[in-house]
């Protein structure tokens, strides 16, 4: 039993700081790996990295947005597709091409920021 | 599991790790009497919390046992209740009522004052409160050092078992590169991660969060708490004790209070020095109370307190080896004449069994159960002998006044002469707080006076708390002399005395006020941390330890160091571009194939070494290495990020 009462006050007071930081730096952490408070940004890649299959996902963790794709092969468009993709999800293509060759990019676009992945495909 | 009920989780996990065990050790070696004050009791079971459970960690690990949740829940349990017998043998039976009055004077000795309560609180609150601040925007993890820890505790967390030190690195042979056998790693001490790892066993909360740097933070905020009843118990004979106890806990806490050594180590994630600095004024209080009052189990605590420091962090406790030499050097100094009476009273409390217990069970666990790594690797060798860079020659004595705070390197300097020149100065407590002192300063600044051969810097950190209580013993003894001349009616002296303490602690508050504001200038950068760790997950689901080897960029990528605790597959997996100025190091020769190999991917250099150790993927921050790889017919680039980009080099 504390008989200081002086100490009792300065332990209970120390306890309340403490935990009142820790949840709120707990707190504070947690939202920072959410989406919500991150700065915008979203990341481009192939579902497959090392075989010829060349599905890619465009995952958005900024606000939702229009995203404009194309493949390349070599310098030349083969196919292309607009999407609207919401925040903090992962769209997934679905490209049959099975017999391209050569360097195989894809470039997606949202506004003036643009990325591209490639794969480089020799049979 | 919801936010609240893994916050509830994580309390009671370090309730059970860092305060428990700790006071059924006070508990079983002193049992109920009022030998400390309740918040004395506090802050002492969290150090030797720490300590205990490293040991029994350690112990339970090397006997084979697994190291899980369940099994950190019996150890702890066997252990309270191992130290519940020993008190209820030792002490149960014991008639307390002959010591009632003066346990009663007692109380008043250990309580503070309406006043002194209001200002250790407000204090205290000043102190959390600023941290808490800085630590906002630095509490995402990101820091390299937290990022090497938390691999370490999070593979002992994984496998059970104790982790072997060691790591695998690029090493040239007869012209051509590979990947080493596993070598040993001197730079990390079990105690270090022992302690995470149990919390993540009981609490469940992953490594890549909040939770290492709250852990450190409480170790810090322990580690100001432990030098408040240092200094109070130093200077508990004068009358202004307790006030000087609370001005070094102002000068320590809300002063300076981000600055290196402390919430900047909290984020950075310096576990080593920030267990040292609440370990060593732990050894030190037990020392004072052993010697001061003659009792032989304050002096086993000490012991025992400073065999933690030796298997928490190697630089601290090489620190309190010369401390203790300091301490030694300046009693005998001062006590010449009486060294031999002094000399068969020390007799009597080191040649006793608790003493000699300790110290047999600490010889015995260094030969029988674990010995450092640092011994084995024979790193003390390398940390004695002339200062072999310019940055372990020495600091000036601006360098050490920025490290320390310019108030409390001015304060603590006129508090060290104060003391050695005061009666006083043939005290426990003055050689205990001098010795100190004396020692670090001396380490710092001239190291080839005692044949030192460690960076400089890192010794300077331990500076600040001795020159926080000295400081405030000069404060208070000018204060208090303006009040014995305000007694002698000596009216104008007393009023320039009195301005003198009041123009010196604006200037401590106001010094230490600014270093605050500098260092919470700094941006969060959680974003790309985010991003690092996204891509991390990404290739750790598409490659394995077997076929892949990865390279990875230090220089350009946000918490980079995190990225080895989505693979485990090695403390050096991935491989990583240090700092640039690391592979110009003349004395300390690195490979270059992780500098090449993303610096100069195409040339016949960056070649041979791809081909040597057979790396297949890098990951880079494409606005700086994004162009050597880009459309090259070597590489591919399966994933384009803002912050990061992986390229793959197919076999």
């Amino acid at each position: 039993m504390i008989n200081q009462p002086s100490n009792k006050i300065i332990i209970l007071s120390l306890a309340f700081f403490i935990l009142v930081s820790f949840f709120f730096l707990a707190f504070i952490q947690q939202r920072q790996q959410n989406s919500a408070d991150q700065d915008a940004w979203w990341v481009l890649y192939f579902t497959d990295i090392r075989s010829d299959n060349l599905n890619f996902a465009i995952e958005n963790h900024a606000v939702a947005a229009d995203f404009h794709w194309e493949l390349f092969q070599n310098k030349d468009k083969m196919q292309a597709g607009d999407i609207k993709i919401e925040q903090g999800a992962v769209w997934t293509s679905n490209i049959q091409a099975t017999d391209l060759t050569g360097t195989i990019i894809i470039k997606v676009s949202t506004g003036k920021d643009k990325k591209e992945i490639y794969k480089i495909i020799t049979h | 599991m919801s936010f609240i009920l893994q916050q509830i989780l994580f309390i009671a996990s370090i309730i059970t790790i860092l305060f428990v065990p700790g006071y059924f050790l006070i508990l079983a070696i002193w049992g109920r009497r009022r030998i400390f004050s309740a918040l004395e009791k506090l802050i002492l079971a969290f150090g030797l919390s720490i300590v205990s459970v490293n040991f029994l960690l350690i112990f339970i690990g090397r006997i084979g046992i697994r190291i899980c949740a369940l099994s950190v829940i019996l150890l702890v349990t066997l252990f309270c209740a191992v130290c519940f017998g020993i008190y209820k043998r030792r002490y149960a039976n014991k008639n307390s009522t002959s010591s009632f009055s003066t346990e009663t004077a007692d109380q008043d000795d250990k309580s503070f004052s309406k006043n002194q309560t209001i200002l250790i609180i407000l204090i205290l609150f000043l102190t959390i409160f600023v941290k808490t601040i800085y630590l906002s925007d630095t509490i995402f993890p990101t820091s390299t050092d937290m990022g090497h820890h938390m691999y370490w505790s999070k593979l002992i967390a994984e496998t059970g078992q104790l982790p072997v030190y060691e790591e695998r690195d690029i090493i040239e042979v007869d012209g051509n590169y590979q990947v080493s056998e596993p070598r040993p790693i001197a730079d990390f001490i079990i105690g270090e991660h022992l302690i995470f790892a149990a919390i993540n066993l009981l609490s469940g909360a992953d490594f890549i969060s909040y939770f290492p740097t709250l852990i450190l933070y409480l170790v810090n905020i322990f580690g100001i708490l432990t030098v408040f009843i240092l200094a109070w118990r130093l200077f508990e004979k004068l009358a202004q004790g307790k006030n000087i106890a609370i001005l070094a806990l102002f000068l320590i806490g809300p002063l300076y209070a981000i600055s290196s050594a402390q919430a900047k180590f909290v984020s950075g994630g310096v576990i080593g020095n920030t267990l040292g600095n609440l370990l060593i004024p732990l050894t030190l209080y037990f020392c004072l109370r052993a010697f001061r009052e003659k009792k032989s189990l304050f002096l086993a605590a000490a012991i025992f307190s400073a065999a933690g420091i030796f298997y928490s962090h190697h630089l601290t406790g090489f620190i309190l080896l010369y401390i203790a030499a300091f301490i030694v050097l300046i009693f005998c100094l001062f006590n010449f004449r009486a060294i031999p009476d002094h000399y068969r009273e020390w007799k009597k409390i080191i040649f006793t069994p608790p003493v000699l217990s300790v110290l047999a069970a600490c010889v015995l666990f260094v030969i029988f159960i674990y010995t450092p790594s640092y011994l084995e690797t024979s790193a003390v060798k390398t940390a004695v002998g002339s200062p072999s860079k310019a940055t372990r020659a020495g600091l000036t004595f601006g360098q050490l006044t920025f490290t320390a705070g310019e108030a409390r390197m001015a304060l603590g300097i006129a508090g060290l002469f104060l003391l050695l020149l005061l009666r006083s100065r043939k005290t426990y407590a003055a050689a205990i707080l001098g010795g100190w002192a004396i020692a670090i300063l001396l380490m710092s600044l001239k190291p080839h006076w005692l044949h030192l051969n460690i960076p400089s810097g890192r010794i300077a950190n331990y500076a600040a708390f001795p020159l926080a209580i000295l400081g405030a013993f000069m404060l208070v003894w000018i204060f208090s002399q303006a009040q014995e001349l305000k007694s002698k009616k000596f009216q104008l002296n007393t009023r320039i005395i009195f301005s003198l303490f009041m123009l010196l602690l604006s200037f401590a508050a106001l010094n230490g006020s600014y270093d605050n504001s500098q260092s919470l200038s700094v941006k969060s950068n959680f974003t790309e941390a985010v991003q690092t760790f996204h891509a991390a997950k990404y290739l750790a689901e598409k490659t394995d330890a077997q076929n892949d080897i990865i390279l990875k960029d230090h220089n350009y990528l946000v918490a980079d160091a995190w990225i080895k605790l989505f693979y485990m597959r090695g403390y050096n997996y991935p491989f990583s571009r240090g700092f640039f100025k690391r592979y110009e190091d003349e004395t300390k020769k690195r490979e270059m194939c992780t500098l090449w190999m993303i610096s100069t991917p195409q040339t016949a250099d960056g070649q041979r070494c791809f081909a040597g150790t057979k790396t297949n993927f890098i990951m880079v921050n494409p606005a700086f290495d994004g162009p050597q790889f880009e459309k090259t017919p070597t590489f591919w680039k399966p994933y384009a990020g803002r912050e990061i980009s992986i390229y793959y080099k197919p076999q």
